[in-house]
């Protein structure tokens, strides 16, 4: 059984507005293993994207975390100094966020981008840091990387900047890489190539990765565990073998009742 | 006199890409329609699939007339659609009415549900002004929403519930035919559930005949009778729902059906993995030959002259491919 890198407990964010106050995560807690892949599925609104913020504490205003606990490696991220988290994103958890095109910086070309964090917290020199672009520009699928390292992000389709993405999300060798609906904005079969590839990649590299979707034909495909949320908390959390095996939540049954499936025999 | 509702006879549907701001000149085109030809039979589901670029909605506006075609015929019963304007071609399209993907965008945010639903009403001047609620209050109930709601503006519902106003809207006037592109994408997969059970309930009660629009094979699949799959603007495979999900012939078919994964744990497991990249294609520059050549796993040089043309490979069923022959 591998070791669990983080444990959340009971991690509680709300967001306070000038209606009241919305409990978005309310109280939830899991583990996440070193190397495993868990999905954490829900409908939209149910609180999965603020509470991968908050692992993170990039939730933005009016939301503030209001209690729990994030536990990793033994430290209480929710309580260490900023100057600390900022060491520990990008470089031990990354993120990987739903829409491409705002993640990139468009006047950058995708080379210094990817390069980064590899200067920032790697301390890589100019040399260095371009060979390791390269590197990682063949590892998610981009050849040429030599020439493609000065294009800018428009010079890219949706699946493929989505890749520069993941290579700059890996560029440190993180422990966690948070999956933020990486694929919804993209077709279907580029989707399966880049879920493929992230997950291969996640594998090589054993880092565990959270998967956030609503797909539940991603979570079969891909997930070893089954986080599922509703209204801000987990209502079932297991294998994702016994979760589609015998779903225990009714929340959880309906959920897989409403997916329609492709009957392809 | 046939089935046929519709007819498609060789559509096409081009885009002039304009250059220059004095005096603009055409530099290209995006042929987002290049020759389609099918029919649809009174009473069915036509599943029309593809990925982004494929054309699939502009194939759904070109029959509504909402785009005129670039070349080719769409035949209502018979009657070239084409040939006839002004009050004509109003009155053919009471016939034929759209329901949109966006819950958001397709509904005026500056008028009630009961507004949104009975301007359709006045344009086809179907009945007087003083039978509007009733008319309003039926429509509501039919699509599953209170009749008390009918005051309400749009920011007051729920994205399933303003797709529910965009069907009473579309039923408004009494259509045969409905085009629904992508009617659920925008949706949660329990809301998605019950609107296509709600498009279904209302084909069956209402005798509509239905183009449905989707990147989704899994739900095309589960409310259509055939299916036609699109790529860069042509129709490559078309057949029963039997024929395209279990003997999908056409690699990219197969490809696009490999890619799903399948909300089933033993399936997926069991599944060898989709194996060659596909690239998204440009409707700009599309190859010459058959479009789906750069990435195919079975494409050689007789791929490179002439793009294929659907043929029969079994009753029923035609797929566009020369390896398929």
């Amino acid at each position: 059984m591998p070791a669990t890198i983080l444990e959340v407990r009971d991690l509680r964010t709300y967001f306070h507005t000038d209606e009241g106050i919305t409990k978005a995560v309310d109280g939830i807690s899991y583990d996440v293993r070193e190397g495993e892949t868990s999905a954490l599925v829900g409908e939209s609104g149910c609180g999965k994207s603020v509470s991968a913020l908050s692992l993170v504490r990039l939730v933005p205003y009016p939301g503030r975390i209001m209690g729990g606990q994030v536990l990793f490696n033994g430290e209480d991220l929710l309580q260490v100094p900023e100057a600390k988290m900022r060491k520990i994103r990008g470089k031990h958890i990354a993120m990987v966020f739903q829409e491409p095109m705002t993640s990139l910086n468009p006047v950058m070309n995708i080379g210094e981008q990817i390069a980064e964090p590899l200067k920032a917290h790697l301390k890589m020199d100019e040399k260095a840091a371009r060979r390791r672009v390269i590197e990682l520009l063949n590892l998610v699928g981009i050849p040429d990387g030599d020439r493609r390292y000065r294009d800018y992000p428009h010079q890219f389709s949706g699946g493929m900047r989505q890749r520069v993405v993941i290579a700059m999300a890996l560029s440190c060798n993180p422990s966690i890489l948070i999956a933020d609906e990486p694929t919804t904005a993209l077709d279907v079969t580029i989707q399966a190539q880049i879920l493929d590839m992230m997950t291969g990649l996640a594998r090589q590299f054993n880092t565990a990765l959270i998967l956030i979707t609503h797909n539940f034909g991603i979570v079969a495909r891909y997930a070893d565990r089954i986080n599922v949320m509703r209204a801000g908390k987990i209502v079932e959390s297991d294998s994702a073998d016994s979760i589609f095996a015998e779903p225990q939540h009714p929340y959880t049954q309906a959920l897989l009742k409403c997916v329609p499936r492709l009957e392809t025999g | 006199m046939n089935d046929h509702l519709i007819e498609v006879r060789n559509l096409k549907m081009y885009f002039p890409i304009l250059s220059g701001v004095l005096l603009p000149r055409k530099v290209g085109e995006i042929k987002a329609v290049d020759d389609v030809s099918f029919f649809i039979r009174r009473g069915e589901t036509l599943g029309l699939v593809g990925e982004s670029g494929s054309g699939k909605s502009t194939l759904g506006l070109c029959l509504l007339q909402l785009y005129r075609p670039t070349a080719g015929e769409v035949l209502y019963q018979g009657r070239n659609l084409g040939q006839i304007r002004g009050g004509d071609l109003r009155r053919a399209r009471r016939k034929m009415q759209m329901i949109f993907q966006d819950p958001y965008g397709s509904l005026n945010p500056r008028m009630t549900a009961a507004g949104i639903i009975t301007e359709p009403l006045q344009i086809h001047r179907l009945m007087p002004r003083r039978a509007y609620r009733k008319r309003v209050e039926e429509l509501l109930t039919l699509v599953g929403l209170s009749p008390g709601q009918a005051n309400r503006y749009p920011h007051e519902f729920s994205a399933g519930e303003r797709q529910r106003i965009g069907m009473a809207r579309a039923l408004a006037v009494d259509p045969e035919f409905i085009v629904c592109d992508e009617p659920v994408s925008a949706l949660d997969v329990c809301v998605q559930a019950q609107i296509l059970q709600l498009l279904a309930d209302l084909q069956s009660r209402l005798n509509l005949t239905y183009l449905f629009i989707a990147h989704d094979l899994a739900v095309v699949g589960s409310m259509s009778n055939r299916i036609a799959v699109m790529y860069l603007g042509r129709i490559i495979e078309l057949g029963s729902r039997e024929h395209v999900l279990r003997r999908a012939v056409h690699p990219y078919t197969r490809a696009l059906l490999a890619a799903i994964p399948v909300p089933d744990r033993a399936i997926e497991k069991a599944r060898k993995r989709a194996g060659h990249p596909v690239d998204v294609p440009s409707a700009l520059r599309s190859p010459t030959g058959c479009g789906f050549r750069p990435n195919c796993p079975e494409a050689d040089a007789s791929c490179r002259n002439t793009a294929p043309t659907l043929e029969m490979v079994e009753p029923e069923h035609w797929v566009a491919c020369w390896k398929a022959q």
